[in-house]
């Protein structure tokens, strides 16, 4: 049968009353979890797993791919209305789509954010449906060092995200690293910056840093600002969603989910570099570039169809190879397993039909997200006309409660609350809290995958740049920051040759 | 006369501008000046025992040591930067430029919520989450403005019952429930909501 032919088939047991259901529950449920700071769609898939266990093996897979697909989206509600992203992929969420939300056009954002996710997980799910194959093959000659080399592509795109502010930026994305440092170090054992703390030995979880920079500063800021959340008027009638919104980014989707859908196979790589290397590429690649930060609906489309893009595209390592390449994707192997299906090239051989079923189903999760998502961010918007002070403390309550969940460890409530305190003093100075928070989340990857690289190739350093697929991208990772940066070397340059020439100001 | 005060004044400006300079170079150097410390200080305290590991390739500490090692380069190259503009700005005859900012923030209120957050942090493993999220709850909304008994009293209740409701009845989530009496409290409470 050809691939039309046997997605007809996916389709056609998709369509099917209890497929839709169990489709749309997952959808619902996934995008409340990941919109909720700290409760996360993974968390949301662990607990769903046990309800899998009297399912259908199908019906278990698109009840979870569905969780999946709405998880990574809702993240992005709260990170628009609140500044609070629900998961770290929603982080650049928070730099364009907040600032909309604060001008009064929350729907406007919410409207672009869902259709941009939903055109990134559909393109991916097509990718998966038609290119699961050669994708799989390229996905099969990524190692330790490739895995490296993603990950520094991630930490560099902090460069174009740094608003003219490069050294500041680098220093925050560097004391992120060094916070991910803290606690057991994975190779030796040994504990690092523990300060005899034993508590700290497990280390510091980037969602509590996350929650803690994010939530608990701006609540502060909320209260000592007194500010209304509640759109005015004027800012109502510019916040109306119309087609032309969409229109105007399309390029920015295109891109966002181009890029997703290829870091999406890399196993490891994931929904939220591709994010933020999406986001960085776009304000490289966008007129309005030089405004990113304040606003633009480029700089928040281009990441949200990127990290949609890459749940479709993660899911074919997992299929064909038996890969999972994130916590969600080895859920769902273990819901395999549980159902005793067997991943890999002989499962589409063994079982087209299951196979197909949940390549058609997430394309329709993707189609009824757009409704799942208007539903949930209905309701949080609503959450705007609460008065500041309620809206604060339950932002508060719920970041704790969030932070607690991690790990369900006291001592995390602890760091929440530090983090809180220390990213109001850096916002209050004006020191950029997303690289660090991106240093914390990506610096123990990097690290992981920096030291397992060297020990695997006998300790040499120049495999990061002998192999070919490594090489290569750490070659984009400098002409990016090296294109990033021009702009701010140039006038740098200009003003000193200007004032040695003793002409300053001119 | 005339030109003695002048000079006198000459001078006394000179001495202001120079002092003038003097606290910008110290409040400007101040941040990254901490980071190049810290950097410095901090890898005397990356481990609590000394090291034994003889590890083949880069060890434990080689990770840590390279941002670190990037925090004090990056550090004093922002401290050169910092005093260039300085610099450039006393050959421009004119301020380095000093970020104004026009919002109505008030520092005793972002104090006092900071205070609350602490206090809610020391109270919440000793009363438990049910009494600790019911005094933040109103302390919070009083000190956001909210001055209607009524409304405080029922947006803490009921928050703090349907918080208890979701995390610690639907989400099983172990929330703490204190020590010593306040323990047997959270538990008499979570009877009551029908939770336990």
């Amino acid at each position: 049968m050809s691939t039309f032919e046997l997605l007809g088939m996916g389709f056609q047991n998709a369509f099917a009353l209890w497929a839709l259901l169990t489709i749309i529950t997952g959808l619902l449920l996934g995008v409340v979890a990941g919109a909720l700071p700290g409760v996360s769609f993974v968390n949301a898939m662990a607990m769903a797993l046990p309800f899998t266990y009297s399912m259908a093996p199908t019906q278990a897979m698109l009840f979870l791919g569905a969780i999946y697909v709405g998880g990574v989206f809702g993240g992005s509600i709260s990170a628009i209305i609140i500044n609070v992203p629900g998961t770290p992929a929603s982080l650049p969420a928070c730099w364009d789509g907040y600032p909309m939300t604060q001008r009064g056009e929350v729907r406007r954002a919410l409207a672009v954010a869902i259709v941009a996710s939903a055109i990134g997980g559909l393109t991916s799910a097509l990718v998966l449906s038609f290119a699961a194959a050669p994708f799989a093959t390229f996905a099969l000659r990524f190692s330790q060092p490739e895995f490296f080399a993603a990950t520094v592509l991630g930490l560099i795109s902090v460069i174009a995200i740094s608003k003219d502010r490069p050294i500041v930026s680098l220093v925050s994305l560097f004391l992120g690293i060094l916070i991910g440092t803290v606690g057991v170090d994975p190779q030796y054992g040994v504990a690092r910056f523990t300060f005899g703390v034993p508590a700290m030995q497990s280390g510091i979880n980037f969602v509590v840093v996350m929650i803690g920079l994010f939530a608990v500063s701006e609540v502060i800021d909320l209260i000592a600002t007194n500010r209304d959340l509640r759109p005015s008027e004027a800012a109502n009638a510019r916040g109306k969603v119309s087609f032309r919104d969409f229109w105007d980014v399309r390029g920015a989707i295109a891109r966002g989910s181009g890029i997703g859908s290829i870091l999406g196979v890399i196993p490891g790589a994931g929904a939220t570099p591709g994010a933020v290397i999406a986001y960085g590429v776009e304000k490289q690649v966008s007129r309005e570039g030089d405004k990113f930060g304040t606003g633009i609906m480029a700089g928040l489309a281009a990441p949200e169809a990127a990290k949609n893009a890459t749940t479709g595209s993660a899911m074919v390592p997992l299929l064909t190879l038996g890969i999972p390449g994130s916590a969600a994707t080895a859920i769902m192997l273990a819901a395999m397993m549980l159902h005793g299906v067997n991943p890999g090239p002989l499962l589409f051989l063994n079982d087209p039909t299951m196979v197909y079923t949940i390549f058609a189903a997430m394309i329709i999760a993707n189609i009824l997200m757009i409704f799942a998502g208007i539903g949930v961010a209905q309701f949080f918007s609503t959450l705007m006309k609460t008065p500041p002070a309620v809206l604060g403390a339950f932002i508060i309550l719920l970041s704790i409660i969030g932070a607690y969940g991690v790990r369900n460890n006291i001592f995390d409530v602890y760091v929440c609350l530090f983090f809180g305190l220390v990213g109001w003093v850096m916002k209050r100075v004006g020191f950029p809290t997303a690289p660090l928070v991106l240093g914390v989340i990506l610096g123990p990857l990097a690290e992981r995958y920096f030291m397992t690289s060297l020990a695997n190739y006998n300790q040499d350093w120049t495999v990061f740049f002998t192999r070919p697929i490594s090489g290569t991208i750490l070659a984009l990772a400098a002409v990016f920051a090296i294109w990033s940066l021009w702009p701010i070397l140039r006038a740098r340059y200009r003003s000193v040759v200007l004032l040695l020439a003793g002409r300053p100001g001119s | 006369m005339s030109q003695g005060r002048k000079e006198t004044g000459a001078a006394d400006h000179r001495g202001s501008a120079l002092s003038h300079y003097g606290v910008m170079i110290v409040s400007r150097i101040a941040m990254p000046g901490g980071f190049l410390a810290a950097a410095l200080i901090l890898p005397l305290y990356m481990f609590d025992r000394p090291l034994r590991i003889r590890a083949r390739g880069p060890g434990p500490d080689a990770w840590p040591t390279v941002f670190l090692n990037a925090i004090a380069a990056i550090a004093l190259f922002w401290i050169i930067a910092e005093i260039w503009a300085l610099y450039a700005a006393h050959k421009r005859k004119k301020p380095a430029p000093v970020a104004t900012k026009t919002e109505v923030y008030s520092y005793p209120k972002a104090a006092a919520a900071i205070a609350l957050l602490l206090a809610f942090g020391w109270l919440l493993p000793n009363v438990g989450f049910p009494i600790a999220a019911l005094l933040f709850l109103f302390s919070w909304c009083f000190l956001g403005g909210i001055r209607n008994p009524v409304a405080l009293i029922c947006v803490s209740v009921i928050g703090m019952i349907t918080l208890l409701w979701v995390f610690m009845g639907l989400a099983l989530m172990p929330l703490s429930r204190g020590a010593g009496i306040f323990d047997d409290f959270t538990v008499w409470f979570l009877r009551l909501v029908r939770i336990y």
